[in-house]
């Protein structure tokens, strides 16, 4: 999808705001936006173009994607009813939780048009077990309130934010599979039932949950018969609205394990080193590997005198700003936790390994670390509290973001090669490699930000970040998520059969494709062949008909022309 | 698309010559308002859309500087958390637009050419519901970065100035827009006020009956004579009774000092931060810059040694720099506010405080004087000085205040949101102390504002802070 232009390289051409929903004419998108009113009052139904701006953008590369409307229910049975009016007019929605998926997309669509449904309201925390160690909560609820929650009430529990934590919610980043790094990181693994709100509106309950009145459904994750769980996380079948999340136990000790080395090619013998450690489990947190500039990005300036903004930063300026805040080329953050003997003995382990295996890696001394802003955010990570360092690298280069996370083996002739797939491709569109590897139990994410200049390198990151994505789709490594103006784009890269079986559930539980539609690419008109005619189920749509991408105005729909509710002096 | 259309409106200003202040002008474009914000310095991409400015969501994620440290202190830094709105209209709307972030984005957006409707309500709403208490700007994590980073880059990053945007955003809106995209409480307000009115509505003639009321020692400068101190007043202290005491207090502390005290009577001078707040900005820098020249001449002409105000809105619009549209480069005479005024005699020994004030107090900062003015010690060395007086804060202090919604013509143009923010400004005053205990302001307008709430919900007393000092003089 190109940039729409307007004079300026990047800069969005001015655009039609608050259209309405694809293939929704206006008296049917007026008829719902009375019915969403009526049901969460008028407050809560938003149109007016001041009031869609923060659900148009995000970070990334590609211009806003405008909502036509933003709904804000404050219960399940408020989204039950929303749901029934979207489905029985086929108004799309896209369900938000706290809006923090940053440089995914954030509160972003994939197409314009959708009617937004802001979940934020919805912010209790409905349950926290502390002896066996969970809690239970609805989308609104975000990192730092339960992180509080659980200080206030003196709890020895631990979460697992993300990085972006804190204003990010357990809720929604489970739900899109997003990791953290206690050992309790893989968040979707350490979730248990599900309350989800289906296209139709009715009430699913997963896991143990199936029972009527069960006593484990938040602590025992399988259920009976199918696991169903997986079927609403990274997709759009349903509006998760109750999660259960298992909490780690504070631990008597911890010692956070902080390594650098010098050397670029050391990224081999440092995964080869780790390997052992965490498909053993010796070393549980996940272990961050992160390049010189990942680690000192978020202080530094970006050196644009030296660049140019289209050359590679040169690596002896690299080095000399690694060298004054006690970072290296990689940057190795890893935690053991446990009782304080247990603890000491595998610090010990993990010391004569890597004196043994990774001779040339310095092992810093944790409390002089953590006076550098990137060693003292690393920690806060592994022990369960929320930071928000991570944000600052957006002004790197100016403003811009989209992370690309291919999925690598975790061995360290992997992460060479990796490396030599990504770094060139930076460096061909000007941009420079930003990246880390996150050690998990068998892979290693190899999480990179394509940082860029907004607006004017936008279509420059757009083409970069194609450019990856084909790059690691055609080497065998799977992206684990994307940002919204990549979504299809990357589905179309995955086996037909894959394509056709997520399109056939589609199809079952969502006809009218009236959830999130494009979502991971997603949709249900996938899985016919494409013909003339209407579609049944796609109200308004001709399948075959090009589709709208991402940024380009909705069709027909005037500027500032009065809402046709207004007119007739309905809602406000 | 079609652009909407008023050709009636634009037919009127063709006729009228060059176009009124306050006349839509459609040929303002978005690119205006890039370059307005551009000029001071801004890059319109630098939010992270982290929502810090909404929320003081973990104090150790805020950086460690210097007014941290004084407001919190260090020992709990990484570990704690607060997790309470410091902004106002997030606090009361909860809806992601009404947050400075979310103006800030419709700021670009505008500048990319977006086009609203100047009688949105929900726009209207969205935008002047911002009371410009700075409170996002303290917490934006863009302009703070990292914790600890200021060894590697001077903190904060000017590139990234809130407070500026939303300035520029109001201005831009009604050069484009005119009156009509203003809130009608608010537009009142700024029309009576760019018109020589008072903020009150009182007619200016009634300036002295504070003076007749208090029987404070003052010379009438528009009569003629010297002073020591010229006291200004502005546009609401001496039309509205509640503030009288305060403006009496005021007086004694200064000729306690042994120095004599004017004012400008009916020539009263406003300096209309509701003019600014409604973005006529040419008018607001017009109205001061008159104002600013009044004063010089009574300065260069011997007449007064240094002006004092006791209007911290005043405060503000004569010490903001340029880029917030303050008139700091235009005033060459002695100038401060009433507060760090008393300071500075008390620590000169040319005031002090003999009688004890057995009384327990609670301190809220103001916007305009502490957050932007950043008269946060003087208060707090003032009060420690009155023999007896037992001191609270609230949690939310210093730079970190929350907002009691008195200005930017937010009770006139939100009457119902003001009170709600007042409210709570007194319920968090009401949980750091026992019950019963004062709330002391360092803003008029908060003592105002506070104080009608209280007396209609029967709350505790509100007073200013130059009272409380004024009870400690022997």
């Amino acid at each position: 999808m190109a940039t729409e232009t307007h004079g300026r390289p990047g800069r969005p051409k001015p655009w039609a705001v608050g259209g309405r929903p694809k293939g929704v004419d206006e008296k049917t998108f007026a008829r719902a936006l009375r019915e969403f009113a009526a049901i969460v009052g008028d407050g809560n139904v938003s149109f007016s173009p001041a009031e869609l701006v923060p659900y148009a953008h995000d970070v990334i590369m590609i211009p806003p994607i405008w909502p036509s409307a933003v709904v804000r229910p404050g219960s399940v049975v408020e989204v039950q009813q929303i749901v029934r009016v979207a489905n029985r007019l086929r108004v799309p929605l896209w369900p938000v939780s706290t809006g923090k998926n940053i440089a995914y997309g954030r509160m972003m669509a994939v197409e314009p048009g959708n009617v937004v449904l802001d979940l934020a309201r919805m912010n209790r925390i409905l349950e926290v077990n502390e002896k066996l160690a969970y809690a239970v909560v609805e989308p609104g609820v975000t990192y730092a309130q339960l992180y509080k929650h659980l200080r206030d009430q003196n709890l020895p529990l631990w979460l697992d934010p993300p990085a972006t934590a804190p204003g990010a919610g357990p809720l929604g980043n489970t739900v899109e599979r997003g990791v953290g790094y206690t050992p309790y990181g893989e968040h979707f693994l350490f979730s248990c039932g599900m309350e989800v709100v289906l296209p139709d509106g009715r009430l699913l309950r997963t896991g143990s949950g199936a029972l009527p009145g069960s006593r484990t459904w938040h602590i025992f994750k399988w259920g009976y018969g199918p696991y169903l769980d997986g079927l609403f996380t990274a997709s759009n079948y349903g509006i998760v609205i109750r999660l259960g999340i298992w909490l780690m136990p504070e631990p008597p000790a911890y010692q956070p394990i902080l390594m650098t080395c010098d050397r670029e090619d050391d990224v081999v013998a440092i995964m080869d080193f780790l390997r052992p450690l965490k498909v053993s489990h010796l070393l549980p947190s996940a272990v961050v590997v992160a390049h010189a500039l990942l680690a000192f990005a978020a202080e530094a300036e970006y050196p644009r005198h030296l660049t140019g903004g289209t050359r590679p930063v040169p690596e002896d300026w690299i080095r000399e700003q690694a060298r004054t805040r006690m970072l290296g080329i990689w940057n190795i953050a890893g935690c053991l936790y446990g009782a304080p003997a247990v603890v000491k003995e595998l610090t010990d382990v993990v010391r004569r390994r890597a004196a043994a295996e990774l001779p040339q890696a310095t092992l810093l001394d944790v409390d002089a670390a953590r006076q550098s802003p990137y060693w003292d955010h690393k920690v806060r990570n592994m022990t369960g509290v929320p930071s928000m360092v991570e944000y600052s690298r957006l002004s790197w280069r100016g403003g811009g973001n989209a992370f690309v996370a291919p999925v690598v083996p975790l061995f360290g002739e992997e992460a060479r090669k990796h490396m030599e797939i990504a770094r060139p491709i930076f460096w061909k569109h000007g941009f420079d490699y930003i990246g880390e590897f996150i050690a998990a139990s068998r892979d290693q994410h190899h999480v990179m930000m394509l940082l860029h200049k907004q607006p004017d390198e936008m279509a420059r990151a757009e083409a970069c970040y194609r450019e990856l994505t084909d790059a690691f789709c055609d080497g065998g490594y799977l992206p684990y998520r994307t940002n919204v103006g990549f979504m299809d784009h990357t589905m179309r890269r995955l086996d037909p059969v894959f394509q056709a079986v997520c399109a056939e559930l589609k199809r079952a539980l969502d006809p009218n494709e009236i959830l999130a539609p494009g979502k991971n690419g997603i949709r249900a008109a996938a899985a016919r062949p494409a013909r003339r005619g209407r579609v049944p189920g796609a109200a308004g749509r001709r399948s075959g008909a090009p589709r709208r991408g991402p940024g380009r105005p909705a069709q027909g729909a005037a500027k500032t022309r009065r809402h046709p509710a207004k007119r007739r002096g309905g809602l406000r | 698309m079609s652009r909407h259309r008023r050709p009636h409106r634009r037919a009127r200003a063709r006729e009228a010559g060059a176009p009124g202040r306050g006349a839509p002008q459609s040929t303002v474009r978005g690119e205006a308002l890039r370059a307005e914000i551009e000029a001071k310095g801004i890059n319109l991409y630098e939010c992270y859309t982290c929502r810090l400015c909404t929320e003081e969501m973990q104090r150790g994620i805020l950086t460690l500087t210097e007014p941290y440290r004084k407001a919190f202190g260090e020992s709990e830094w990484r570990r704690d958390i607060f997790n309470e709105p410091v902004c106002p209209t997030w606090d009361y709307y909860r809806h992601e637009a009404y947050t400075a972030y979310g103006r800030a984005l419709l700021a670009r957006d505008l500048a990319d050419g977006l086009e609203v409707a100047p009688d949105d309500r929900r726009m209207q709403e969205v935008v002047y519901t911002c009371l410009l208490c700075g409170g996002c700007q303290e917490l934006c994590f863009s302009r703070n970065r990292v914790p600890l980073m200021k060894e590697f880059m001077p903190l904060p990053r000017e590139v990234w100035d809130l407070h500026g945007i939303l300035l520029a955003e109001r201005k831009w809106l009604f050069e484009r827009h005119g009156w009509e995209v203003v809130p009608e409480g608010l537009r009142t307000l700024a029309q009576r006020l760019l018109a020589g009115g008072t903020a009150t509505g009182e007619p200016k003639s009634h300036a002295t009956r504070w003076v007749e009321a208090t029987g404070a020692d003052v010379v009438d400068l528009s009569r003629g004579g010297t002073a020591d101190v010229l006291l200004l007043l502005d546009a609401r202290a001496p039309y509205d009774r509640l503030l009288w005491p305060a403006l009496a207090a005021g007086v004694r502390l200064i000729r306690a000092a042994g120095l004599t005290v004017g004012t400008l009577g009916a020539d009263e001078i406003a300096t209309a931060m509701p003019v600014l707040a409604a973005g006529d900005v040419r008018g607001y820098l017009d109205l001061n810059r008159a104002a600013i020249d009044k004063i010089t001449r009574m300065a260069d002409g011997g007449r007064i040694g240094r002006a004092v105000t006791v209007d911290d809105t005043g405060y503000q619009a004569w010490t903001a720099p340029a880029k917030h549209y303050g008139a700091a480069s235009h005033v060459h005479f002695p100038f401060t506010h009433i507060v760090p005024f008393v300071a500075d005699l008390l620590r000169e020994g040319r005031l002090t405080f003999g009688r004890p004030v057995d009384e327990e107090v609670v301190l809220l900062d103001g916007c305009h004087i502490g957050r932007h003015g950043k008269v946060l010690d003087q208060p707090r060395e003032i009060l420690a000085r009155v023999p007896g007086l037992r001191v609270r804060e609230t949690a939310l202090r210093r730079e970190y205040l929350y907002c009691c919604g008195a200005a930017a013509g937010a009770p006139e143009a939100f009457p119902e949101q003001a009170m709600w923010w007042g409210r709570k400004r007194l319920r968090q005053a009401a949980s750091a102390a026992t019950p019963g205990a004062t709330v002391v302001t360092t803003s008029l307008i908060c003592a105002a504002h506070l104080r009608r709430i209280a007396s209609a919900d029967a709350g505790p007393p509100v007073k200013d802070l130059t009272e409380i000092a004024a009870a400690a003089l022997a």
